[in-house]
């Protein structure tokens, strides 16, 4: 089996769909505005990238399963063609989140009532059989769950269940919902950026919550078509050094980097654009800035960071990332980094402020690191 | 698969045997499913320090994935001072993963799946054939306290049961339990 076998479709944000992403790629677009419902003294921002009401009901009980749900029909319309010969007990599907369907938790704990799906998609695995029931998807059924990496590590765990012939098809999905738990969690640990998060900046502060449905559906592909986005490299690395904080040197994102570059057969030189992790925590974007330079040196491709977009999606972030990229491959457009105005010393040269057309982007590199020291890098191929 | 795997340990690790762990002063800081999954590797007694540790993978399952560390967190919520960001780390289903990595300086690929220990040990064979990794650390984590049975309506049960798999490695046998 060549490198080259997974083909891949997308869908974006439950609703907002892939128009919309590509539209707010060429205005440089922040969707992050401040929220009501993170107000008090428990938050230390209210500032998020929520999806629109008109999308996700304030009040549904289960907007984990709703989101993926949108995302995931939308993903299958896209792709119906390709999937329309394939037996469904050979498709799989891969959810990638980091915390389920929390709202359950804050309703059941607060003496609230929830039904009894919304109380199950507590369960990761249980959320990932339902979304795969729904779509008829009859083959394997995984849900990732490593952290902000959760994303890319699903990607890659789609890519082997084909790659090792037990799909034809694999639906990835992910998904994370706005909820209190997790704002409050970030403003305990002091993460949060009060203005709204600016990936790479001088002034950054901190993270900026969002959520997200997103899904991916890699196929088996024996034949290159033209203008097809395919899987071709992957790594996941620990740094073994820090459960909140990244290592200090990048060594173990660096590592994850070349592993996925030497997976996919393509030279560092070779690389057209990289769509960062770009957090905007202190910590972390010096720590990529470090990574990259131990890979790239001086000649770093084009970089840029979406969290200023989207906010940090968590176990969405590695899919709709990559959608991003897959967009702006398909395009020609490199996506900006939006709320970024003075580009922090150490960041790299190349570093998009604004987007910017590209006379090819043949080759994209997305990045992802989390708590627990996991860092995951996959590599996009364009077939011409 | 392609190539031969052998099992090259197994343990489990209780509740019960948490209270005699001897595990430095950073273990007692962990949440329960860390506890567990680190002394359950603990007692694979397997010397990771004489194996390339770049070559070396971590599959991790959690069932309920780490819903009895969310509930203690969560009940921080309205306290003085807010919830507690030491006890937020662990509100990751892949916390375990980390605790492991950081013990052992295990740098190669991870994955954490919610749910049983099912799917655990085949897909710990495909990062292995796959070529991802020489050897593979399973640990199924299953911390179903009685706040959580409550919540997700199951009986509760708290174990976690550590495996090694290799391949190219030759693991030693310490004694480190």
């Amino acid at each position: 089996m060549q490198r080259s076998d997974c083909r891949m479709w997308s869908s974006v944000r439950g609703g907002e769909g892939l128009q919309s992403l590509a539209s707010a790629i060429e205005q440089n677009h922040t969707g992050l505005r401040a929220l009501a419902r993170f107000e008090g003294n428990r938050f230390q921002s209210r500032v998020a990238g929520a999806v629109p009401e008109k999308i996700l009901d304030p009040e549904d009980d289960d907007p984990a399963y709703a989101l993926a749900n949108i995302a995931l029909r939308e993903a299958q319309e896209s792709a119906r063609a390709a999937l329309s010969d394939v037996d469904p007990k050979r498709i799989g599907l891969v959810l990638s989140t980091t915390k389920a369907n929390v709202e359950a938790l804050e309703r059941l704990m607060a003496g609230g009532r929830c039904s009894e799906k919304a109380r199950r998609h507590l369960e990761g695995d249980l959320l990932a059989a339902d979304l795969a029931a729904e779509c008829a998807a009859a083959g394997p059924v995984r849900c990732v769950s490593a952290a902000c990496v959760s994303g890319l590590i699903a990607l890659q765990q789609g890519a082997r269940l084909i790659r090792s012939g037990d799909a034809d098809a694999v639906i990835v999905v992910g998904v994370d919902h706005l909820s209190a738990f997790v704002a409050t969690g970030f403003s305990a640990l002091k993460a949060l950026d009060p203005e709204g998060c600016r990936p790479f900046d001088r002034d950054r502060r901190g993270l900026s919550p969002g959520e997200a449905g997103a899904a991916i559906i890699l196929a088996r592909s024996s034949s290159p078509a033209p203008g097809m986005v395919y899987l071709r490299g992957w790594a996941s690395t620990n740094d073994a050094n820090h459960m909140t904080g990244p290592s200090r040197d990048g060594s173990g994102l660096a590592a994850a980097i070349t592993g996925a570059l030497n997976r996919a057969g393509v030279e560092s030189d070779h690389v057209d654009y990289i769509n960062a992790h770009g957090t905007g925590t202190p910590y972390n974007d010096a720590m990529e800035s470090m990574a990259l330079r131990t890979v790239f040196g001086s000649n770093c491709p084009p970089v840029s960071g979406s969290k200023g977009m989207l906010g940090h999606t968590l176990g969405a972030a590695g899919v709709v990332e990559t959608i991003l990229c897959v967009i702006a491959m398909q395009t020609g457009i490199l996506p900006g980094t939006p709320r970024l105005t003075a580009p922090a010393e150490g960041t790299p040269a190349s570093l998009l402020l604004e987007p910017r057309s590209a006379s090819q982007s043949r080759y994209v590199l997305k990045l992802n690191t989390g708590f627990g020291g996991i860092n995951g890098a996959v590599v996009l191929g364009l077939s011409s | 698969m392609k190539g031969s795997i052998t099992l090259a340990g197994e343990s489990t690790a209780s509740a019960e045997e948490l209270k005699s762990a001897r595990l430095g002063t950073r273990f007692g800081r962990l949440d329960l499913c860390s506890q567990l999954a680190v002394l359950a590797v603990e007692k694979l007694g397997i010397d990771f320090a004489s194996l390339p540790k770049d070559r070396i993978g971590i599959c991790l399952a959690v069932k309920a994935g780490s819903l009895a560390t969310d509930i203690e967190y969560w009940k921080g919520r309205d306290s003085v001072g807010g919830p507690s960001p030491s006890l937020f780390a662990y509100t990751l289903p892949s916390s375990a993963l980390g605790e492991i990595a950081i013990r052992h300086r295990i740098t190669g690929p991870g994955l954490c799946l919610f749910g049983d220990e099912d799917c655990l040990v085949e897909e710990a064979k495909r990062l292995i054939a796959e070529g991802e990794a020489d050897g593979c650390i399973c640990v199924s984590c299953k911390v179903i306290t009685p706040e959580v049975a409550e919540m997700l309506l199951i009986a509760p049960r708290v174990v976690a049961r550590a495996m090694f798999l290799a391949s190219k490695m030759q693991p030693i046998a310490g004694d480190k339990a």
